[in-house]
Formats: structure tokens, sequence, C-alpha cells
């Protein structure tokens, strides 16, 4: 009898740990839509979300050395070369021509230049300058520019 | 009898009521672990992957996932752990570019995917590497130190690994490491091992001979009000700390060598100083109006704040009132320093500054009072006086601040931050004072980008270092030209533009490491003497220095002797290039690789890289050609891009860059 007590103690003890640990492991899942409230009054970080991801933000430093001189700040194919080239160089920044090429059609274009792609050789193949990597990261640029600065 | 069997009955009872419990008790742990969150994760990934597959592999692909934690097992760097891939499954999953998170694929990136088996994720994104649930794995958890880091300081994550001021592919990181040398913020702060005191401000011993006392108290007051583009800080200085320190710094004798000239100052003609001062190319360091290269001071309030008389002495010999100055040393004759100081003063006055007030005597007390101030702020971490010996880094240390508990982080009043240390460096940077009163740093008036660089600089300080196979050094280049060469360069300053063995400034796009390889030495001694443009679209251009044609010779030959790179050929045409490859080389430039889009001839092309009219009066044809075969390989981010020459075009193109003539009625450098 004693015995029975005992062991249906200690069974009711481990079932109620094992429920207290089954609740305290609950906020795991449920906290997630507890949360947010909370989130809302909580301080915001000092900074706001940046502009550009990774891959884009790299790009636009490849951009900025190699490419803004004649395709321009914002794309349109005004930089400080552009006057000098005929045909004038892409407006990077038009929506229509954004939609036309996919980004593999514009990564050809970097990598082997305009002369290869039936436009202006003044376009110099970048395939052997610039690395897979960083030409991806151009285009990722490029696709940010659409509709700049209108 | 029947007492006993109910007794037994009973008994049976208990035991099973203990078995259930039992066998309750015993599903509990599986029963937890079937609802673990990554499970549902990794089901949803699957019914992604089956959802997106074309293919019957891409679709059996997508059968095989199998259901468990998933691990990164790194020995080699601090016996890391990291179980981010349980839940994150697509990061090296192309197809899973525009999945929603856990799922997405990683960004490109030097090391992932590549690498993703030798660094894992927790090395460069923290949290909890072991952890298999959302929060404690972010380390959004009480006791965990190193939560998730914000995806826009990430590249500070680099800076672990990679030393240097150049990471590549990091541009953040390396911006914010040039920020910090640019605004000294080791003038304050230690920063890991280097012990050097950057000292970024100029000398002030003689300011009583440089300016006057209303200025230099305005210019304490709100330096930005002055020189809006300016990286002196303001200190909100009370109006006894800034008299005391104009008396201080007005008490600093002048140097012997900051002696003004004392004769007649006869009037200077200020359109033959404008001609001079555009001349002089004074915008290739400093700017007017924001205008100019930015390495040097602003110049458009000059006229405000220093005497002409000061001016003259000053121009007339800059190392001997700043001995660290990157300025050169131009020989100016008098009476060009009399108009060039004249036009100066003149034309560039500042609208904001005070009138001019005239010079002060020093009270004792107010030295006095004025010296607390400058050892309380710290201000030797920038500037020097000739004869103190000052302490200097009057802020803590921030040698592995990237490790640092957010436990011991003063938030001060700040309630209104995150309790997280990227927010507590960027509140700090951004708005130093606002923590609590009595505090000291100063306020830069950094702008969102620049916080962002800094804080992603700063978060690359660990507290210990990453393992040595890890690391990437980048000692500093410290190589200084010797003997009399050695000497010139000195008194030129020709490396505050120019690199010589990966030492010196980065505003000259041309190393001189192997000049001699490049360039004929009749060419570089004109050059020298009356220094004209190659490359159009630069604002910073090679300065006219004025220098002896005995110095020129000099400095030209030894170049020619000396900097010499054994792989670049010398002269690959020495009968002069012969007639057919220069036609074949034309019709390259022109039609084939569209030369003419980035070089001038004749006035007519781009003017991207340099002009070619007469390059071969400059150029030698060995290099030429070598230069055609790579051009990266003279400077890494040279823009002229590979064009992957064959050895016969190279040859041509060379042979037609060599034979085109010099423009006609031009000097060409090579008359002196």
């Amino acid at each position: 009898m004693k015995l029975a007590t005992v062991s249906l103690g200690t069974a009711l003890l481990v079932v109620l740990s094992g429920c207290s640990g089954a609740r305290s492991g609950e906020p795991e899942t449920t906290g997630a839509a507890v949360a947010p409230p909370a989130v809302d009054s909580a301080p915001q970080p000092v900074l706001p979300e940046p502009d550009l991801g990774y891959n884009a933000r790299e790009g636009r430093a490849v951009y900025r050395h190699y490419c803004v001189t004649c395709h321009g700040d914002e794309g349109h194919g005004d930089g400080f070369n552009a006057y000098n080239l005929d045909p004038k160089p892409r407006d990077l920044a038009d929506p229509e021509f954004q939609a036309k090429r996919t980004d593999d059609d514009l990564a050809a274009v970097i990598r082997t230049g305009g002369g290869v792609a039936g436009l202006s050789s003044a376009m110099p193949p970048w395939g052997r300058t610039l690395d897979e990597r960083q030409i991806g990261n151009v285009v990722d640029y490029i696709r940010t520019l659409e509709g700049a600065g209108d | 009898m029947a007492e006993r069997e109910r007794s037994t009955d009973r008994l049976w009872l208990w035991f099973a009521v203990v078995s259930v419990a039992m066998l309750v008790t015993l599903a509990i742990s599986p029963v937890k672990d079937y609802f673990r969150e990554y499970r549902r994760y990794q089901s949803d990934y699957r019914a992604l992957l089956l959802k997106s597959a074309g293919t019957l592999k891409e679709v059996r692909h997508a059968r095989e996932q199998s259901v468990g934690v998933r691990q990164i097992w790194i020995p080699g760097f601090d016996n890391r752990v990291d179980r981010c891939t349980t839940c994150h499954l697509g990061v090296d999953e192309p197809s899973m570019a525009s999945a929603p998170q856990p799922f997405r694929t990683h960004p490109r990136t030097p090391h992932t995917p590549g690498d993703l088996q030798r660094f894992g994720c927790v090395v460069c994104h923290q949290g909890q590497g072991r952890a298999t649930s959302l929060d404690e794995a972010h380390g959004d958890v009480p006791d965990w130190d190193r939560p998730l880091l914000p995806v826009r300081y990430t590249e500070a994550a680099c800076g672990r690994c990679h030393e240097g001021d150049t990471v590549p592919e990091a541009s953040m990181l390396s911006a914010g490491r040039r920020l910090i040398e640019r605004v000294g913020c080791a003038g304050c702060h230690k920063l890991g091992d280097s012990s050097d005191v950057p000292r970024v401000g100029p000398d002030l011993n003689g300011l009583s001979l440089k300016t006057n006392p209303a200025w230099l108290s305005a210019w304490l007051k709100s330096p930005r009000s002055l020189r809006p583009a300016t990286w002196m800080p303001d200190f909100h200085l009370s109006d006894e700390e800034i008299d005391g320190l104009v008396q201080f710094l007005w008490a600093q004798a002048p140097t012997p060598g900051q002696a003004l000239d004392t004769g007649e100052e006869p009037p200077g003609d200020s359109t033959r100083g404008r001609i001079l001062f555009s001349r002089s190319r004074c915008i290739s360091c400093h700017t007017v109006e924001g205008k100019g290269n930015g390495s040097a001071p602003e110049l458009s309030g000059i006229g405000s704040m220093v005497t002409r008389r000061w001016l003259v002495s000053f121009l007339a010999d800059p190392h001997a009132f700043q001995p660290d100055t990157r300025m050169p040393h131009y020989d100016f004759s008098r009476q060009d320093l009399l108009d060039l100081a004249t036009y100066m003063t003149e034309e560039f006055t500042n609208p904001d500054a005070p009138e001019p007030t005239p010079a002060l005597r020093p009270a004792q007390a107010k030295v006095q009072a004025g010296e607390e101030a400058w050892k309380k702020y710290g201000c030797a971490g920038c500037h020097r006086i000739a004869g103190r010996k000052d302490a200097v880094r009057v802020g803590p240390d921030l040698s592995g601040i990237a490790d640092k508990p957010v436990k011991r982080l003063d938030f001060g009043v700040r309630d209104d931050i995150p309790r997280r240390l990227p927010d507590w460096l960027a509140a700090k940077v951004r708005n130093p004072r606002s923590f609590r009163e009595g505090l000291r740093m100063p306020e830069f008036g950094f702008d969102d980008r620049q916080v962002t660089e800094l804080v992603t600089a700063l978060l690359s300080l660990p507290g210990k270092p990453v393992p040595d196979a890890y690391r990437v050094a980048a000692p500093a280049p410290r190589y200084s030209p010797p003997g009399r060469f050695g000497t010139l360069v000195s008194t030129y300053r020709c490396m505050s533009c120019h690199r010589i063995e990966g030492a010196g400034g980065d505003i000259s796009t041309a190393p001189l490491t192997a000049e001699g390889s490049k360039v004929r030495e009749d060419w570089l001694k004109g050059y020298l003497l009356s220094p004209f443009t190659l490359r159009p679209i630069l604002a910073d251009r090679m300065i006219p220095l004025k220098m002896t044609p005995d110095e020129a010779s000099f400095l030209a030959s030894f170049v020619e002797n000396v900097y010499l790179d054994d792989r670049i050929p010398g002269e690959i045409f020495p009968q002069g290039p012969p007639a057919e490859r220069v036609e074949r080389g034309r019709k390259l430039y022109f039609e084939r690789y569209g030369c003419q889009a980035c070089h001038m001839i004749g006035g007519k092309g781009g003017y991207y890289g340099p002009l070619l009219d007469g390059a071969g009066r400059r150029l030698k044809s060995g290099w030429v050609y070598w230069w055609l075969l790579g051009p990266q390989r003279w400077r890494a981010d040279v823009r002229e891009p590979d064009y992957g020459l064959s050895d016969e075009d190279a040859k041509d193109l060379a042979a037609f860059v060599v034979s085109i003539p010099p423009p006609e009625g031009a000097a060409t450098g090579t008359a002196r």
C-alpha cells in the first residue's frame, strides 16, 4: 500500500514536471504571436533599414568605379564621357529596356562587350576584368536603377 | 478473505494507473520533439521544393529531403557547431532566391555558398549556433551576449579575419575603416594593436601669427558653422572653456621655423593670383566651395581666417609651419606669393566669420583654465604643440568592442534605443553626449550612411583574435625612397599622391613603382618641369612644382634606372614601329576595339583614359604592349578592361599608339 502511494506519487510528479516542461516550452511557439505588440512599443533601431542589399551594394561600388563615367550616376547614359560616344550609352533606367532584357542578357553584354552582341564596340568586354560574382552584382544594381530620377 | 481480495484489486488498480502514467511520461519527450518548429520548417521546405520541381529528378530530390537537425561542425574554428541550416534550408540552393525566409538563398559573397563548411553561419551573423529553436538560435534570450547581428552590419564580420583598410567586396567595412582613419578616432581611442596616434589636425604652435582671437573662438564654438565639411568635431564647449582655450593657444609660441616675413608687404595682383591658383592645381588636394579632391582643407573661407602676411610665409615654406603636412613645397617667386595670397585673402572670404579682433594678451589664470580644457578634451589626440608632452587617448579603449557584453554598456538616459551593441554604437557615434551629463566625446555630424560605416568598422574589432588559419593579414606597406631622391620626394611630397612599393597616397592613378619601365626619361624630365593634362576627366591632376631643371633631371634619371619591373619589356620596336603593324593597329583601334570611346587623339574621342597625342614620346613601346595584355597587372583597380588581346593584336596596337604624332605646335614637355 505504502509502496503503491510512493510510486503513484513519483509518477504524478514526473507527469506534472513533464507537463510543466511542456508548458515552459509553449512560449517558444506562441511567442511569435504574442511578441508583436511588445515590439511595437519597444525602442526602434537607431538607423532605418538600408536601401540596398549586399549584392546590389557591391554592384553599386563596381558600377561607380567602372561604369558611371559613360552610363551616368542614375544610369541614364549621361555620364561625363557620354557626349563623345555615338551611339550614346544605353539608358539603363528606362523601364522598357529593363523589362525587355533578362539578367542573363545584361550579364552577357557586360561580359563580352557591345561588339559581340551587335551593339556599339564602345562598350568594352568586362569578362576578364570582373569576375562572375561582380558581374552578377552589377546586374543586381542595374535592376535597382529602374525609373531612377523620374 | 473478501478483505484480502479487495486489497489485491486495489493494488492492481494502482498498478494500472502507475503504468499508464509511466507510459504517458515516456511519451512526452518524443511528442515534444515531434512538434518542434524546425520540423514544420522542414516540411514547408519540402513542399516548396515539390511545388517548384519541374523535372522528375527535382521531385526525387525534394522527396529525399530527410527530417532532422542539420549542422556544420568546424573543429578548426573554436570547435563551432552551427545548426542554422536546420531551418535555413535553401542557403546554397539557387532556386530559392526569392523564397520567403528562412528558406531564401544566401546572397553571393566571396565565401558563400562555396565556403559554407569552412565558416558556418555564426562566425559572420552571430547568434547561438547550437540552438534549434528560433528565439534561442537568434540569440534573443537572456544571457546570450551575441544575438544575431542586424544584416546592415554583416560586413563587420569580414573584418574579424581581414585586416587592412580595403577589404575586397566589403565596401561598407572598407569605407568605415577609412572614415575612422580620416576623422582620427585613434587619437582618443585605442583600436586594436596599433599604438600610432594619427594626429589628423594641424600643429597649433604660433596661432597668434596665423589668425585672430574672434575667429578662433567662433571656430571652437561651432566648427561646422564656419566650414561645413570640416572633420573638426563640435565639443559643445562653454564660453569659459572657449575663452580659456583661445588664451591658452594664443600663449603657445611659434616654432623657430614659423618666422613671418617682417619686411614691407606690397600689395599683390589679384588677377595674376587667380591664374596662379588655378595653374597650381590647388584643387588637386583642396576644395573650393566643395569642388576638388577634398583630401586637404576647404579654402573658401580662408581669407577670413588667416592674415595675408601669414599666408605669404606659409606658402613660401609650408613644411616650416607644419612639418607633417602632405602639402608640397612649391618654388614660388616672391611676386607669385604676394599675388596668390592677395587673391586668396580677398576672394575666399566667409560672410559667417566674425570681424577680426586684435591680438590679445593671454592672462595667466585663463591660460591655465584653457590648459585644463585642452587636457580634459584630449585635444592632443589630433593636434600637436611642439614642446608639450600631452597624454593622448582620453577615450576608452575600443579594442574588442565587437564582443563587449550588452550588460557592460552604459545606456544612461537613452531608454529610446534597443538594448543591443550595434544600436548603442550607432547612438554613440551620432550623438555621444545624449547618454548622460558630463561626457566629453564631441559630435562629428555623421549622416546615416557614415554611422552605418563606422559601426560596421567598430564591430570588426574582435575581443579574441580569430584562429591563424582564418586571418588575412595586410601589413601596412612601409617604403621610404633613399638618398637625395628621397629628400626631393619629401620636399615635393610626391608620396602624398603617388604610391611607391605600395606606400604613399592614393590621389594619383599612377603608381611610380615601375614608372621607369613605362615612360621615357626625357619626357619625364620635361613633365616634372611643366606638367600638362594627361587625363582631362580628373580634377586632381599633377601639380606644377616649380622645381629646378637639375632636380628634374636627377629625379627622371633615378626613376629611369631604379623603378623598373623586369616583367615589362623595354623597346619592342628598336627600328621604330613597322608601317604594316601601325596600319593594322589603327584598324583595331578604331574599328574592332573602339578605343576612341575613352581615349582622345587630336581633340577627338573620349576623355576617360589619357590623351594619346604624342604617346610615343611619353611611353615605351614595350610597356604599351605589356599593358594591353592585362592592364590590371599594373594596378588592380585600373579601369581599362582586359580585352583578352592576342599577342599580335597587342603588338599592332602598341605600334599604332607609339606612332601617334604630337599635336601640332603643342608643347610636348621635351623642349626644355
